[in-house]
């Protein structure tokens, strides 16, 4: 089998050799012969950046594909994105996937499908279903109509209900290789070989994070300027200042892309509502275009400060990775670093402190992540996190 | 005698509301009909209100809406303006922005007298127009009583001006000083707040404590938690970053780096002081109130802790932060 629509899926063979032998056998039981290797309900596991979307909707895409995922023609090109009639979907942008979207799945599940012999429904970040809208689904799951594939995806099966976990069929992915995903980069991006590495190790196995570094400037200066702080930390001043500059950037960043995304939902809306040469709505209609309107403000506040937080957490993993190098000298490992291209700098962190300060100042990383999806206040947060950094016994008294 | 038409235009809305008020009131006419021109109705509305009433008298119609018109009811506002009814005053209102500028034209040909309220801006602005407020009262402040004020109500036009209107009402002191404010509003959870970090950051545990216990027993461990912990982490940026700055600065380049009223170096001068010798135990107060931030709105295991622990914990906080390390 050499179908290629898996072929940049970097480093998890195993699964997709798992999602193959389904399609296989998806076609005995379209003949009607027996195919155990197909189920109605997947659950794709594996950490962010692995490639879990990626996997489901490939896997969706080879069901519907007349040649099994050959990833040249239209079907497979379009299935991916939901421009297939029968593959259908779901990217939750909000922070939870609340009950009329399962609601909508239920009335698309029931339908036969129209091109193909299966109707997919995939269902990204199914962690963000809650527990009404998950059981919700898990009615559906567990009463399945003969053609329906049902592919779900979460960071881990711990992340879905247990209801959940136990009627589907588990396909996990690993972090790919830094290798694998420089490979990909310079293959499927063009990016220059020496960047790609860079990238790849940067961005520790998360493919969308590797291509932002190799393809993103921006991304990649303030990368730069994250790993820089842990030498700018002098006096507790400098600690709030820089605990306001990362708040700062983190906001930008993420309201950059948040206004992006709200504009052109807006311009959607209004598309909807005003036809061509409309510039006033009748009374009701403007009533409904205006409810319409503040939930979709309410719901992409909400996404907002959640992408604020995913922009800080970003910059905490890359202050964890350059920490996580430091140790690695201290402890005189034999491992790559993560920040090869800044080891003198990794160098001199590893000389002014022991491994028991690198363990501390791991520790108040890995606690202020917690702290910032929590919802604690960022600048708080980030100044504590600043002073802890700086002085890693400061919390033994406080 | 005031105009037969008056114009109410620009985009802040306690302005407009006050000129609204004060027109109406000046021109004392009770019969009154409000046509809003957005909506499609608004023709037959505005045709309504101005037909003649059986005796004779006056009335008052208020438009409102000039800014986004409805098209037949923009028609009907520019037929009764080039033949005004005797027996109408007008009050027009506009929101401000582009929007109906044929109409903002046509009221003012028929000779509006014109009021704008142009937005008013954070800061200096704000603190001008509460000013003017306490002297159309024929009242007086002192300006750190009023900087005091707005500090504690926060950037929130109506509420500032109705709020001020309260406090003139409830303290007969004249002129009203900032310890009137501060016992005027030790109910409010913020002003709590804001008072307690300065005792805190003061390094003043019995002013500190009192003020907390008085703010819990006032309005409870909820807002009072949330409100002290924020309070605190601001007050303490300021201390911090007034250590970083350099010395020998103006007072007032010293608050527009630190980004605080003027009034307020002083203050932030006098923490500083307390603190500048003691710089291990100001780093140890930054990572407990980041914690304390967390636990007080149920995060990181602060699900776990009931309001009596809460109370309890905040108590701790306020008073081993603001100890004096001797």
């Amino acid at each position: 089998m050499s179908a290629s629509i898996w072929s940049n899926l970097v480093g998890q063979d195993l699964a997709i050799t798992s999602l193959q032998a389904a399609v296989a056998d998806a076609r005995k039981l379209e003949r009607g012969e027996p195919g155990p290797a197909m189920t109605h309900a997947w659950l794709i596991t594996g950490p962010p950046g692995s490639g879990r979307s990626s996997a489901a909707t490939k896997f969706a895409a080879a069901l519907v594909c007349p040649e099994d995922g050959c990833g040249r023609c239209n079907v497979c090109r379009l299935a991916p994105v939901g421009g297939h009639p029968d593959v259908e979907v779901v990217v939750p942008e909000g922070s939870e996937i609340l009950i009329d979207i399962v609601e909508r799945l239920r009335h698309i599940a029931a339908q036969a499908p129209t091109q193909s012999p299966w109707r997919v429904i995939v269902v990204e970040d199914a962690d963000r279903l809650t527990d009404k809208s998950g059981s919700q689904l898990l009615k559906n799951i567990e009463e399945p109509t003969a053609h329906t594939v049902w592919v779900l995806c979460a960071p881990s099966a711990a992340d879905v209900l247990p209801t959940i976990a136990s009627r589907t069929r588990h396909i996990s992915l690993r972090t790919p290789s830094t290798a694998n995903v420089a490979e990909l980069l310079v293959a499927s991006y063009g990016v220059d070989p020496s960047l790609a590495s860079l990238a790849a190790r940067a961005s520790q196995g998360h493919i969308g994070r590797a291509r932002a570094l190799a393809t993103d400037d921006d991304a990649r200066i303030r990368r730069q300027r994250d790993l820089r702080v842990p030498f700018q930390l002098r006096d507790l001043a400098s600690c709030v200042a820089m605990a306001g500059d990362i708040a700062e950037a983190s906001k930008e960043a993420a309201n950059a892309r948040a206004d992006e995304l709200d504009d052109a939902e807006i311009d959607l809306l209004k598309r909807r509502y005003y036809a061509e040469g409309v510039s006033k709505l009748e009374k009701s209609l403007r009533r409904s275009y205006e409810t319409e309107l503040r939930e979709m403000e309410k719901e992409q506040k909400r996404r907002r400060t959640r992408m604020i937080k995913d922009e800080v957490d970003r910059s905490l993993i890359d202050l964890q990775s350059l920490f996580r190098d430091v140790l690695i000298l201290q402890l005189g490992a034999d491992i790559e670093l993560i920040n090869e291209e800044l080891r003198p700098g990794v160098q001199q962190l590893a000389a002014v402190g022991t491994s028991a300060d690198t363990v501390r100042r791991l520790g108040a990383l890995e606690h202020a992540r917690r702290a910032v999806t929590s919802g604690v206040t960022v600048e708080s947060v980030l100044e504590s996190l600043m002073v802890e950094l700086k002085d890693p016994w400061v919390r033994a008294s406080a | 005698m005031s105009a037969p038409i008056t114009l109410i235009i620009g985009p802040e809305q306690v302005l407009r509301d006050q000129a609204r008020s004060t027109t109406l009131a000046a021109l004392a006419i009770e019969d009154r009909y409000t046509v809003e021109l957005t909506t499609e109705s608004a023709a037959g509305d505005l045709r309504a209100a101005c037909e003649p009433t059986l005796f004779g008298s006056d009335v008052v119609v208020i438009v409102t809406g000039l800014e986004s018109p409805d098209d037949a009811g923009a028609e009907e506002l520019l037929a009764q303006l080039s033949d005004p009814p005797d027996h109408v005053r007008w009050v027009c209102i506009h929101a401000g922005g582009v929007g109906g500028k044929r109409l903002v034209d046509a009221v003012k040909k028929a000779g509006a007298e014109v009021i704008e309220c142009k937005a008013i801006k954070k800061g200096r602005a704000t603190l001008e127009l509460l000013t003017a407020e306490v002297t159309a009262r024929k009242r007086r402040m002192t300006s750190d009583a009023l900087a005091a004020y707005y500090l504690a109500v926060g950037h929130n036009l109506p509420m500032l001006l109705s709020g001020l209107d309260q406090l003139l009402d409830d303290v007969t002191d004249d002129p009203v000083t900032i310890e009137n404010v501060q016992e005027y509003f030790a109910g409010v959870a913020d002003v709590a707040g804001w008072q307690i970090s300065g005792h805190v950051w003061d390094r003043d545990a019995v002013k500190a404590l009192t003020a907390l216990r008085h703010s819990l027993n006032n309005v409870g461990v909820g807002s009072t938690g949330v409100m002290t912990v924020a309070a605190m982490s601001r007050g303490l940026r300021t201390v911090v970053a007034f250590g970083g700055l350099q010395q020998g600065l103006s007072e007032a380049d010293v608050a527009q780096q630190l980004g605080i009223p003027p009034w307020q170096v002083k203050d932030v001068r006098r923490q500083w002081s307390r603190w500048s010798g003691d710089q291990r135990t100001l780093a140890a107060a930054i990572v407990s109130l980041a914690d304390a931030d967390a636990w007080i709105k149920g995060g990181l295991g602060g699900a776990s802790l009931d309001d009596e622990q809460k109370m309890f914990e905040l108590e701790m906080l306020v008073t081993r932060v603001s100890a004096r390390a001797n």
